[in-house]
């Protein structure tokens, strides 16, 4: 007797002549709530595979979205994907790797959520954080990425348009100190420090 | 994600070819599945069944995937049956430990304790049996309803309840019905199933 046989003599012997449809017998939410938890273990262990030890810096200038999404296509991993690890809807998450969403008005619990399951150390946030507020203030861009994406392209390749621009921005900035990213930088790392967080030290 | 999907050759040359999101897929898809299957057929607590089930799926992504799409089991069935042997090896080394730390607390406390050593081998031998084709002829299910049926007639009102309120019902759904803990209401529903589990197979002299 496998375990479905059994369910089914127990389903015959309470309901017999009334027997549920075996669909009606999952535990929906619970099923959810089960498959989302071994979901973002597996992400994290994937990260934790690719990063043994958090990323503290990098080759190249990298701002904070656009390191994201080369993480996530790096894994093969969509944004639906990701976006359940990190707990946010795949649009947010759209929107922070294009770099339209400052990194500074994400959520201080989010982020540290993402160093966890991204591995990326405290001096790899503050450095991809500054790349992205040098990134911000370089002027005479916007303009171009507007008219990219008023021409013929289709979306995925405006995204690609911006997210190469972003990339430009950034290694081509002069280093600009925002006090809002610093604030913010300053607010991550007080809650590490009281958590005594490895990602500090 | 559906059976089909999960099993359609062409999911299972992603999982070969170590493709994360294909594994992502199947880890949310089969994950709650394989903890049910691990909870009923093994009695594993739920976080030891999810466990149990993270474990296995993370060994086949690391070694890659071995199933044989040319052969003559169903890969939901081939998975179920690595996740079922990997929760054995799990209650058994469970046990291992269990009885040594018995004997050592038998030992300080001058005594034997033999009763207080869980028979694993004969739970392991009864769960393969569970699992085997050959087991499961149509003259045996019928056999085993009978002694279902007679077996659930002594168990208490409330146990019958529990038992047959979870072939329905969620266990937080239940915890409100009865006006008691989830994680009471689960370690009562696991005893009752061991109890079932032992009473069925002395019913059927499944050791004869």
């Amino acid at each position: 007797m496998n375990n479905e046989e059994r369910d089914r003599l127990l389903r015959l012997s309470f309901f017999s002549g009334a027997i549920p449809e075996p669909n009606t017998i999952v535990d929906e939410r619970s099923f959810q709530e089960t498959g989302d938890r071994l979901r973002r273990k597996f992400i994290a262990a994937i990260f934790e595979q690719r990063h043994p030890t958090p990323v503290k810096d990098f080759a190249i200038k990298i701002p904070f979205g656009i390191w994201i999404s080369r993480e996530r296509e790096a894994t093969n991993l969509e944004i639906r994907e990701l976006a359940n690890a990190l707990e946010i809807t795949p649009e947010r998450l759209t929107n922070v790797e294009k770099c339209s969403v400052k990194p500074w008005e994400l959520n201080a619990g989010f982020s540290i959520g993402l160093m966890h399951l991204m591995r990326l150390h405290f001096d790899g946030l503050a450095s991809l954080i500054r790349n992205s507020a040098a990134a911000s203030q370089m002027l005479g861009i916007n303009s171009a990425q507007a008219r990219c994406h008023g021409g013929q392209m289709n979306s995925s390749r405006g995204d690609a348009v911006s997210k190469a621009l972003e990339l430009f921005k950034a290694n081509n900035a002069d280093p600009v100190r925002d006090q809002q990213a610093e604030d913010w930088l300053n607010s991550v790392r007080t809650q590490l420090l009281a958590a005594n967080d490895y990602l500090i030290h | 994600m559906s059976n089909e999907e999960l099993c359609s050759p062409g999911f299972i040359a992603r999982l070969k070819a170590r493709d994360n999101q294909a594994f992502a897929d199947l880890v949310g898809f089969m994950g709650p599945r394989l903890c049910s299957a691990l909870e009923i057929d093994l009695n594993l607590s739920h976080e030891d069944a999810e466990d149990v089930v993270y474990e296995s799926l993370f060994k086949i992504w690391e070694r890659g995937l071995s199933f044989d799409p040319n052969g003559s089991a169903k890969f939901t069935t081939w998975l179920r049956t690595t996740v079922i042997n990997a929760g054995i090896d799990f209650i058994r080394k469970q046990t291992i430990g269990f009885n040594a730390r018995a004997k050592v607390a038998a030992a300080e406390a001058d005594d034997s304790g033999a009763s207080t050593l869980y028979d694993t081998q004969s739970h392991i031998d009864w769960i393969r049996k569970q699992n085997d084709p050959a087991e499961n002829s149509p003259s045996k299910i019928v056999r085993e309803l009978d002694a279902l049926t007679r077996i659930l007639e002594t168990f208490p009102e409330k146990d019958r309840d529990l038992l047959r309120l979870r072939l329905i019902s969620s266990y937080e759904e239940i915890a409100r019905i009865e006006n008691e803990p989830v994680g009471r209401l689960r370690t009562r529903h696991m005893r009752v199933l061991r109890r079932l589990k032992e009473a069925l197979l002395k019913e059927l002299c499944i050791y004869e």
